[in-house]
């Protein structure tokens, strides 16, 4: 047992409490009010057959001594201690170039891959009665799972053609896959997760195991359009699923500017044997809107640029203010989305820019030389280095588990780096630049970097971070902090350290101060003394990562070069005066906040407050208990609305380029939720008066944390354009977004006859898809007038 | 209603911190199994009859589970017509291959008598049971199925669909739309998942419900308030916007609690004609209020057209909260 030497009585009578309660748990055993097996999982019984001294887990114990937020034991370990295996870099995916059949459709290279179309192969499919375009594992429906008609054709597909390709497969895991190397391996239906995928590779009914237990990188930069070809490589049997997630998938680019029909909307999944073509589209925001550019800032157009092949960057069409440098993908099948992204339905997309290019010398004006390396034109990774946190819990077979009953958030009691448990990570004594990803479900994070051992610096001594980009999106100057501000599921934070103080042989660690007992919000936030004294009941709390700095790095970019001590850093030093605050250096200029067209106050409620207020009077009728309460409410310019369905169109967005405040709003008491945007960034304007952090001060954003103090509300201003159909804003506490805690917006693009047409047929709304295993029927969307923010007497066509 | 809330947030938080230590478990390949993990407590249904909750009510069945009860003002009667909706659409199939097991999240008011009138009000199914039991068993059996509100009010409107035979979950809202539920709770059965469904011919351009009030009626008030077949629910609105003044109708629609609280003579009269169930209060503003009463009067005045223009005009022709123009398609699902 694990009680700790400075446990209160309390908890040491709840031990004694504890012991006693064996005896009833056998008596319950006798009565079969619960069975063998269930206390064997508790680990209360041995295979011996007698009761373990486990204290604080019976189930009839009042409190939750010794729980750990997953409701189960805690994840067995296997005798791996922290910080004893290296951190895996992700891998990255190799592009494969498209090229031109001249007919409209872009083979992948010289492969025999069906190339890639504007329309859905389901289009072939239903056009031919089902003849053709099958899928070519279950013999049923069609063999690409993206809708058919011009609804969800690619999106002005001659404009912003594919130019590289990707082959990925989301599969059952690779066999020896391991989050240590003390852990069992996991077995296929454990782990679902991305890998590349082998052109024309045959899939199979049992499912395939081509996923990759380390995350997918693609390297993505503006004007390469990309067009990523996912197969579903899951096993047809829905029942097949090792206990948890769904075998039909819908991959969101988190927060790509792509048309809706390569968002990955939450109901266009598809199911195993098919793919799905997305076009991720690699241009800039406002690329439509030529009078929204700072023109008053020198060299806008070199900004908005992109890196070529030879060293230099091109410009490009749209307002580098929008430019965007670290995203991701994930799963976001409607009432899935936790447990397949828990199952690893993940990967990275690091954007490159003329601005942002991933080369640290480089020296043009444009180039921001941020840590990175030299030895590729663009897109170097050695120096800038990819942080994915996710939060797994293991069953006692070392299998990673999950509740699906859990409808508050699914919390687990380990945290993986990059889908390692507790790595370290070589760095040498020079600046780095590091992407980090909350990518788990429920779980917030707040990191620090500080002092483990070192020959120079005490330990325990903070280490400073400078905060580049909020979500991936650049700030207008560096901030230099000593603690991040929270990071709530799909925030990330890119920082720059400068390891230049140290030694080889000196070790630093990152650690959590966030506490959590269950998903609705963080419980405590430990100082840094509390947090490296551990938190028995929430074993994340503490060094999540160690950095051990070395004087040799074999690089990952040239496999011919070794770094060492003699390598001189040259990546920008943000230390220097002309990066503070009244310096004259800038990482991008500030979108301005301007009067916005119309106001939208979205309210986002988890039941249970106490508003049992009569609409009219304002009187408590009967008394003023509490009542139930709709997942969300919207007013626009004051008008208020109503949520009764996840399929109907809750916020219509009639043209683009409007400017419109969102006012978000929590109100549901004790529970947080990091509010997700898709598509396009919010700039944040301020929390109601409430203390905002530099970090977030008109930082442009697409999850916001509403929190649970103070108003708990964000202001934040948001255009849309270039792309349009049905979007969604939800709750990325993926358990609340699964539980409805999701809008629609249908984005309209412009009407034919206008100017700004660009043939899309978005100008009308999109139906709603609705999957199945032969192919997609339709639903027709409803508008409710208070979403519409039309005049009323405009009919809708 | 406040010291009563306040001892059940004592109550399930006690129970929360109690049951949590038991309420997972950590071998997923057979945690799906409802055998073992759901316990086999014995509970009432609303005719007061004893029932085992795994060997007589989930053993080898698909099974849908939703959570209510009775006192609720707002959104469980909502759920319960709404799954009625789905169990009509669901054919003959429910009550034979399909069960419905509604639970109640308040065992201790809600007898079988109060559930027996529940059930009544939305016309059931006998087969479709409503449980109550012993709070303990009640909340062993909630927490395990995902429904681990610490409040009452904090109830969601998620159903859990299982079958027993194969171990599969499925987890949906009855907020979805009423024709997909159906046939996601019909695909749980292997053997209909293996028949095809027929390729359907490429849709037309959406045509959005886009009448004032039309979509709200469909999802808020269709599943309890027919306009112009007979009562369902609740009253028939056919010319209830010429029965009835208008400022009458917008108060009752936005506040019926306040109504009966202030003894409106007919709001009293009304809740003497459907004494089981309670017109919930959805929080609507004035001006949803307004739309549903232009969306109620454009049914009307449809109504009656057709009825001028001949006896049975009126089942197919009137614009009703599907959207199609001119064909009805039920709940504007078109694959059926």
């Amino acid at each position: 047992m694990y009680l700790d030497r400075n446990a209160s009585a309390r908890r040491r009578r709840e031990a004694e409490n504890a012991r006693r309660n064996r005896q009833e748990l056998s008596r319950a055993l006798t009565l079969a009010e619960i069975t063998r097996r269930d206390m064997f999982r508790w680990g209360l019984f041995t295979a011996g057959g007698i009761i373990a001294f486990k204290n604080g887990l019976s189930p009839f114990a009042t409190s939750a001594y010794a729980q750990v937020p997953t409701g189960t034991p805690r994840s067995p370990n296997f005798g791996a201690a922290k910080f004893t295996q290296p951190m895996p870099r992700p891998e990255v995916l190799k592009p494969i170039p498209m090229v031109g059949l001249g007919d409209g459709s872009y083979a992948f290279g010289t492969t025999m891959e069906p190339p890639a179309r504007k329309f859905s192969y389901h289009q072939e499919f239903s056009e031919s009665g089902g003849a053709r375009a099958r899928n070519p594992v279950t013999g049923r429906g069609p063999m690409e799972g993206r809708p058919p008609t011009e609804f969800f054709a690619h999106q002005r597909w001659e404009d912003i053609a594919p130019k590289v390709g990707y082959l990925l497969s989301l599969g059952q895991v690779k066999p020896g896959a391991k989050a240590h190397p003390r852990f069992p391996a996991q077995n296929a239906n454990s782990v679902w997760t991305f890998g590349p995928r082998a052109p024309l590779a045959q899939g199979s009914m049992t499912g395939s195991r081509f996923g990759n237990p380390v995350p997918q990188l693609v390297q993505m930069r503006y004007d390469e359009p990309v067009l990523c070809r996912i197969y579903n490589d899951l096993p047809d049997d829905p029942a097949s699923n090792g206990g948890f997630g769904k075998n039909q998938i819908s991959t969101h680019m988190h927060n790509g500017h792509n048309g809706a029909e390569s968002d990955g909307a939450c109901n266009a999944y598809h199911y195993p044997g098919t793919f799905y073509d997305y076009r991720w589209s690699a241009t800039c925001a406002r690329r439509d809107l030529p009078t929204v550019r700072a023109t008053n800032v020198p060299r806008w157009r070199d900004r908005c640029s992109t890196p070529t092949d030879s060293g230099g960057f091109s410009q490009i069409e749209g307002d580098f203010r929008e430019i965007q440098s670290s995203l991701w993908f994930h799963d976001h099948r409607f009432f899935y989305t936790a447990e397949n992204v828990q199952k690893g339905n993940a990967g990275l997309i690091n954007m490159y820019s003329g601005p942002d290019r991933g080369h640290e010398t480089t020296a043009d004006g444009i180039n921001l030389r941020l840590p990175s390396g030299t030895r590729k034109p663009w897109g170097n990774l050695d120096f800038d280095v990819n942080l994915m946190l996710t939060n797994p819990a293991y069953d006692q077979d070392g299998q990673l588990t999950y509740d699906i009953f859990d409808t508050d958030g699914y919390v687990g009691d380990v945290v993986a780096v990059n889908g390692a448990y507790y790595p370290y990570f070589e760095v040498l004594p020079r600046r780095y630049r590091f992407r980090i990803l909350c990518a788990t479900m429920a779980r917030f994070f707040k990191l620090l970097l500080m002092v483990e051992k070192s020959s120079r610096f005490a330990s325990r001594t903070r280490v400073p971070m400078w905060v580049v980009a909020n979500d991936g999106n650049l700030l207008v100057k560096p901030v230099r902090v000593t603690e991040l501000d929270y990071l709530a599921p799909g925030e990330r934070f890119d920082v720059v350290v400068d390891f230049s103080q140290f030694r080889p042989g000196d070790l630093l660690q990152m650690v959590n101060l966030v506490e959590h007992q269950n998903g609705r919000r963080p419980k405590e936030t430990h100082t840094l003394a509390s947090a490296l004294r551990g938190e028995k009941d929430d074993p994340a709390v503490g060094p999540v990562l160690q950095f051990r700095v070395v004087g040799s790095v074999k690089s990952v970019d040239d496999p011919t070069k070794t770094y060492t001590l003699a390598d001189v850093d040259r990546s920008v030093d943000l230390s220097a005066p002309e990066w503070s605050a009244t310096g004259a250096n800038f990482f991008t200029s500030q979108i301005p906040i301007e009067a916005p067209v119309r106001v939208r106050e979205i309210e986002f409620k988890r039941n249970g407050g106490a508003n049992p207020r009569d609409p009219v009077t304002g009187d408590c009728i009967p008394s003023c208990g509490e009542f139930e309460y709709f997942p969300w409410a919207i007013r626009i310019n004051g008008e208020e609305t109503h949520s009764l369905n996840a399929n109907r169109i809750s916020a219509l967005i009639p043209k683009p380029g409007e400017v419109e405040h969102w006012v978000l709003i929590n109100g549901s008491g004790g529970w947080d939720h990091p509010i997700h945007l898709h598509f396009e960034e919010g700039v944040t304007i301020d929390r109601a008066g409430d203390p905002i952090p530099a970090t977030e001060r008109g930082a442009r954003k697409d999850v916001w944390r509403l929190g649970t103090s103070g108003r708990g509300t964000v202001r934040m201003q948001v255009r849309f354009g270039e792309f349009g159909g049905a979007y969604v804003a939800h709750c990325h506490n993926t358990v609340h977004e699964d539980f409805a805690m999701l809008l629609r917006m249908q984005v309209l693009s412009a009407a034919p006859g206008t100017p700004e047409f660009r043939g899309q047929p978005q100008w009308v709304p999109t139906q709603t898809p609705i999957p199945s295993r032969d192919g997609v029927t339709w639903k027709t969307p409803e508008i409710l007038p208070e979403g519409d923010p039309r005049p009323r007497t405009t009919a809708l066509r | 209603m406040a010291v009563r809330t306040c001892i059940w947030r004592t109550l399930l938080i006690l129970f929360a911190s109690w049951i949590g230590a038991h309420g997972g478990w950590t071998n997923p390949a057979e945690a799906r199994r409802a055998a073992g993990y759901l316990p086999n407590v014995v509970l009432s249904t609303q005719d007061g009859q004893k029932v085992r909750f795994y060997d007589d009510v989930i053993k080898d069945k698909i099974v849908v589970f939703s959570f209510i009860y009775t006192s609720c003002m707002d959104i469980c009667p909502l759920i319960t017509a709404r799954l009625a909706q789905v169990y009509a659409a669901l054919g003959e199939a429910a009550g034979r291959d399909i069960y419905f097991v509604s639970i109640s999240i308040d065992p201790k008011n809600d007898t079988p008598e109060r559930l027996k009138r529940h059930a009544d009000a939305f016309r059931s199914d006998p087969r479709w049971l409503f449980l109550t039991g012993p709070v303990a068993d009640i909340d062993h059996v909630r927490y395990k199925l995902g429904e681990r509100s610490q409040k009452i009010t904090e109830h969601g409107s998620q159903i859990m669909i299982y079958n027993d035979r194969t171990g599969e979950w499925l987890r949906d809202s009855a907020f979805g739309d009423i024709g997909v539920l159906a046939v996601n709770i019909r695909q749980m059965d292997p053997v209909v998942r293996a028949q095809r469904i027929a390729a359907e011919p490429l849709p037309a351009p959406a045509a959005p419900l886009d009448q004032p009030g039309q979509a709200l009626f469909a999802k808020a008030c269709a599943s309890c308030h027919a306009i112009g077949k007979g009562p369902k629910v609740g009253p028939n609105l056919a010319g209830v916007t010429e029965r009835r003044e208008r400022g009458w109708l917008i108060n009752f629609i936005r506040a019926p609690a306040r109504m009966h609280r202030d003894k409106d003579p007919i709001a009293l009269e009304l809740a003497e004609r459907y004494p089981n169930v309670r017109m919930p209060s959805l929080q609507l503003s004035e001006s949803d209020a307004a739309d549903l009463l232009t969306y109620i009067d454009a049914r009307n005045y449809a109504l009656k057209a057709a009825d001028m223009k001949g006896p049975h005009r009126h089942v197919l022709g009137i614009p009703g909260p599907s959207p199609a123009k001119g064909t009805h398609r039920h709940g504007g699902h078109s694959h059926h």
